[in-house]
């Protein structure tokens, strides 16, 4: 998705890298923190 | 009219204005103090006297909820002595269209100064740093108040239609609920009167005012400020009315008034009512306001006025999706208070007669997100740059199409006998999957998130990113969209394999997801342009015929969902006026199919849209100069406003 | 597109485009199913005094059929089963489709005698026949249930008195197998689960006595003469329970198998374990899928219908689906094809599978322990065996009263969530 002539520079390791910290983070994120905490305090929360 | 000269008068007319100000907002419970003396007094002798019966209150079960009877039982209402008609039609849908004009009106001209109030702010702030910028805000903010202007006489009059049909058609009704609502009636009067008034400033005092980003310009933002607060009072009283009716409370259980009125206002769907009411006005408003400046865009006659109308519409679009995005959580919250209030309530909405409403409800919300992503495909259309994203739209339009479809097949189906054991039961076997609520929420979050994505790349198309770490930022954005895209999707799989009563939880952390696109991914694309290299400045006023289309149906959408779940809220009370206290006794007690609101609320929508053009193409003569049909209309407002809030 | 248009124009196209989105709306909420929500008759408070006969008589009708035109309903296909559902079982038309119980009308094609008068006639031949001597006799000590001593003089007082006390006479045919008609499939109508009250109950006879002849009435002097009192004395808490919601009665996925079951009025016919009002039902088979669906459907009776392309399930589950949306798909034998064919407009698919679940977790076993069998008429023949009779006294009013607890109940209905944890459509 990049636009920039410039960003060419940044390397395919690179990217792959931070593209992984990034998927880990976003599976830490919403899988873990999102649904966890979110279902645990529904359960408590939802009195119907 | 005003002498401005003079640095000093200025502050000193200022801040007479602002104190005065200050004054009226006193001014209308200067009376209910007085009245509650008074209660006290009578209260003290009737103790004196005799010991005064005391009743139960049928919300407030507390101890010592027991209030001294003030007032006299709901009678039971008799057909036809406490009934009026025309002929044969039905009394109650005269009433139902007499009521949603008027609200329609009253939601128009509460939410547009909310809009005026941003607007004028924006104008004033940008006034220092860019007088051209801040002036071209100030002018929005001032053809919108034009526009109210008028809707705001039609409004007083369409009150005065509200409560002619009332005491016509409902007087045994009528007078139970005034009887109830006797001591705060006046204050609403009283209001009214001042609303008007400082409406009346507020508009042909703003070029005189007007001294750019100065106390005086500061003053008529004051003036703003309290002509929203009056209105949202007005509002919220207007509202107590009709909370009283679906959830009475502060009565006793013959309808009795227990003599406290804030009980009554406050009873327990009054609050999640109120709110629910503001966000779906604000949404409204930004609609009709879009619409307006969508027609404009259309009957402009060159290129400036094109650009001007393009751009008001989009502002105006802008802020009523901003108010629409928390309505879903107030209408949640809505829904939980009306289940704790009444169970049975609940699932008459929910589960029981007026289920299908859902299923309509539904609909108009996919058509309004297919609507804004459309319109926003089209809106790139004055954006330089955005044909590099031109090729994506086709695969989000597939998503939201097959989304849609997803939210729209229905849980159980009505089929003939026949039908029934082709199928082999209610649910088809393999359709059957995608109508329940896993899927369904499935779907309505990919849409919202399709709508994020559609939006971040409106923001950015006509730029290129020049921060270092644009490459990490796209990759973030990316992963953000795809996670919780994927989180939802998993969710909502995983909704089939576990119980119904597990499976309702699920949706808060797919709704989380979705949110989480939308604030973190719009938080990091904005960071992302700063400094940013413009392809080319927005052309303002080339948005394609079709966009201005799109905001017509996103006008009509808005208005025709506000008319539905109007009618569901109105239904719920099913054979009661006053909810377990005033049964409604007329041959109308009944609850309409679902069809047959379709076509009045489809009739109510045209005949606002129609006075609305009325309105549009009044102002529009003001604006040549006319200010004597505007004044008429003052005057005819002002006239109107009396008997409207009187009884 | 920046051609100069006439404001008219532009107005025209814009209002045929409003008018546009604005028809597809309306029609599709036309095109949606319609309920319509009556209004349930007003809660009127009966001064017994002034009642007159045709008050009554409308009253009873309303009770009896839920509505003024029972025949307008049965013409659009749903039974007219009002709050004293006795049209389930009760045939009143020609056009109705009950013999489980006996007839309200005059067959005028019966070649018997009985069946050739009205019901009102009918019931001065009751009290007539040697049977209800014998019946006296032998329940001179009162009635084990309902605790009444048979004691009817005339037709309308017999009338009364097999709502109180259904036992007291069973026509002939028309009591459970096996026990030699004395005992009746009908419940005791003042009290759960059908409960009408007496004033209820006078209407309900009084639309029996006038239905063919106004000029029969009797009831209101019938039922003080039974009882030695004056109607409506007793009567403080006559006032008609809370309203129900609108529209008909439709199960939830909210909801547990019992209210599920008391609202789709299931008792009536079946008796199913765990459900402390369906105890009773003598009309259906006992409901213990668990057991019966797999049996049931390798029978060849099944199988039969298959092939005849009526039955269509090939799993337990699809079995007691199908049993409940479509029940003439397959009549387990030894039953008429008598159960109400309107539940698929009566459920939601999570009320279905609440509903399901429990039936599919009820087994022999557990119809053991609320102390049921099957009926007679089941070609699997009972559960018990012939030896265990021996102690039936304690054993069932042990499981008896250990049904009446709550716990048990809960732990069944937790055994359901379980089950639904990997069966679940939904």
């Amino acid at each position: 998705m990049s636009e920039n002539k410039e960003e060419q520079k940044v390397g395919i390791g690179q990217k792959i890298v931070f593209g992984a910290i990034m998927a880990a983070a976003s599976f830490l994120y919403y899988v873990v923190f999102l649904n966890k905490s979110l279902m645990v305090l529904q359960n408590l929360a939802y009195p119907y | 009219m005003l002498n401005l000269n003079g640095e000093k008068k200025k502050k000193i007319g200022a801040w007479l204005l602002l104190s005065m100000i200050g004054m009226l907002v006193l001014l209308p419970f200067t009376p209910a103090v007085v009245m509650a003396a008074e209660e006290k007094a009578a209260e003290a002798a009737a103790e004196g006297d005799a010991e005064p019966e005391k009743a139960k209150d049928v919300f407030y079960k507390g101890p010592g909820e027991f209030g001294i009877v003030s007032g006299p039982p709901a009678k039971e209402m008799v057909y036809p002595d406490d009934y009026g008609s025309y002929g044969d039609f039905q009394s109650r849908t005269i009433i139902w269209i007499a009521n949603q004009q008027h609200l329609y009106f009253g939601s128009f001209v509460l939410a547009v100064p909310m809009f005026v109030w941003v607007m004028e702010l924006i104008g004033i702030l940008q006034y220092g740093k860019d007088r051209k910028a801040g002036k071209k805000f100030d002018d929005l903010a001032h053809e919108m108040m034009k526009i109210s202007l008028t809707a705001y006489s039609v409004t007083a009059i369409l009150g005065g239609i509200l409560i002619f049909s009332f005491l016509a058609l409902y007087p045994g009704f009528f007078r139970y609920l005034s009887g109830i609502f006797r001591p705060v009636m006046h204050i609403y009067a009283l209001l009214f009167i001042l609303e008007s008034g400082v409406l009346y400033v507020y508009y042909y005092g703003w070029d005189a005012m007007n001294d750019g980003d100065g106390d005086w310009k500061w003053s008529h933002l004051a003036l703003g400020t309290m002509l929203n607060a009056v209105g949202i009072v007005l509002m919220v009283m207007a509202n107590t009315w009709v909370s009283f009716m679906m959830s009475p409370a502060g009565v006793d259980a013959q309808g009795r008034f227990l003599g406290d009125i804030w009980k009554v206002m406050h009873n327990p769907l009054m609050v999640p009512i109120v709110i629910h009411r503001i966000l779906g006005n604000a949404a409204f408003g930004g609609g009709v306001v879009a619409a307006y400046a969508a027609f404009k865009f259309l009957a402009a006659k060159n290129i400036e006025e094109k650009g001007h109308y393009d751009w008001m519409s989009y502002i105006a679009m802008f802020m009523g999706i901003l108010a629409l995005i928390p309505l879903p959580f107030a209408g949640y919250w809505l829904m939980r208070e009306i289940y704790a209030y009444r169970q049975q309530m609940g699932i008459t909405l929910m589960g029981g007669l007026l289920a299908w409403v859902f299923i309509m409800q539904a609909t108009m919300i996919a058509t309004l997100f297919i609507t804004v992503n459309y319109y926003l495909f089209q809106a790139m259309g004055r954006m330089p740059g955005s044909e590099r994203y031109h090729r994506y739209f086709k695969y989000m339009l597939a998503i939201l199409v097959v989304s849609t479809i997803a939210w729209l097949t229905p849980h159980t189906l009505v089929m003939t006998p026949a039908e029934l054991k082709a199928m082999g039961g209610a649910q088809h076997p393999v359709v059957g999957n995608y109508g329940v609520m896993s899927a369904k929420n499935t779907a309505i979050n990919t849409m919202i998130t399709t709508t994020c994505v559609c939006f971040i790349i409106y923001q950015r198309c006509n730029f290129n990113v020049k921060v270092p770490w644009a490459w990490k930022g796209n990759l973030f954005l990316f992963f953000l969209v795809f996670g919780a895209e994927a989180n939802i999707v998993f969710l909502g799989i995983y909704g089939y394999f576990i119980p119904a009563n597990v499976r309702i939880g699920l949706s808060v952390p797919q709704v989380a997801s979705t949110l989480t696109v939308l604030f973190i991914g719009v938080w990091m694309n904005v960071k992302m342009l700063k400094g940013a290299e413009s392809v080319g400045e927005i052309r303002w006023g080339r948005m394609s015929v079709r966009g201005a289309y799109a905001l017509f149906m996103l006008a009509v959408a808005f208005t025709w969902t506000m008319a539905v779940m109007g009618y569901l809220r109105s239904s719920v009370r099913l054979h009661w006026h006053v909810n377990e206290i005033l049964r409604d006794n007329s041959p109308w007690a009944f609850t309409n199919p679902l069809g047959y609101a379709g076509n009045i609320n489809s009739f109510n929508v045209l005949l606002f849209w129609t006075m609305l053009l009325f309105v549009f193409w009044l102002s529009a003569l003001a604006g040549k100069g006319k200010e004597k049909v505007a004044a008429e209309a003052a005057a005819e407002a002002a006239g109107s406003a009396v008997p409207a809030g009187s009884h | 597109m920046a051609k100069k248009k006439g404001a008219g124009i532009i107005v025209f196209k814009v209002a045929l485009w409003y008018c546009t989105i604005l028809g597809i709306f309306a029609a599709y909420t036309n095109w949606l199913p319609q309920i319509r929500g009556d209004a349930p008759e007003a809660a009127v408070a009966i001064d017994v005094s002034a009642v007159t006969p045709e008050m009554l008589q409308e009253m009873g009708e309303k009770i009896i059929y839920g509505s003024h035109d029972p025949l307008g309903v049965l013409a659009r296909g749903e039974g007219p089963i009002g709050k004293g559902q006795c049209p389930l079982c009760h045939r009143f038309f020609m056009e109705q489709k009950a013999d489980r119980c006996p007839n309200m009308i005059a067959l005028k094609t019966e070649p018997q005698k009985l069946l050739q008068v009205s019901e009102e006639a009918r019931s001065h031949e009751r009290v007539k026949e040697p049977r209800y001597e014998e019946a006296k006799k032998r329940l001179a000590d009162g009635e084990k249930d309902s605790g009444i001593v048979p004691h009817a003089e005339t037709g309308g007082q017999y009338l009364i008195e097999s709502e109180y006390c259904p036992n007291c006479f069973v026509v002939e045919g028309f009591g459970l197998k096996g026990t030699n008609d004395t005992v009746s499939p009908m419940p005791i109508i003042n009290k759960p689960p059908i409960q009408l009250v007496d004033t209820e109950i006078v209407a309900v006879v009084s639309y029996l006595q006038m239905r063919d002849d106004p000029s029969k009435w009797t009831a209101k002097d019938d039922w003080e003469a039974y009882f030695g009192e004056e109607l409506g004395a007793n009567e403080e808490d006559a006032a008609p329970a809370e309203e129900k919601p609108a529209g008909p009665p439709v199960a939830l996925g909210s909801e547990s198998p019992e209210e599920i079951v008391t609202k789709m009025t299931c008792y009536a016919c079946h008796k199913i374990p765990g459900i402390s009002v369906a105890k009773t039902g003598a009309i259906g088979p006992l409901l213990i899928e668990g057991t019966n669906s797999a049996n049931r459907l390798k029978s060849p009776e099944y199988q039969a219908a298959v092939k005849a392309g009526k039955a269509h399930a090939t799993t337990p589950r699809e079995y007691v689906i199908e049993s409940i949306m479509d029940p003439g798909a397959f009549i387990v034998p030894g039953f008429a094809d008598d159960m109400m064919k309107d539940f698929k407009h009566k459920f939601t698919v999570s009320g279905l599978d609440v509903l399901v679940d429990y039936l599919l977790a009820q087994d022999e076993a557990a119809a053991l322990a609320d102390g049921m069998d099957r009926l007679p008429n089941e070609k699997e023949g009972p559960i018990k065996k012939p030896e265990a009779k021996v102690d039936t006294g304690e054993a069932v009013a042990k499981n008896k009263s250990m049904s009446d607890d709550k716990q048990t109940v809960k732990v069944s209905s937790s055994g359901v969530i379980e089950s639904s944890t990997f069966i679940g459509l939904n």
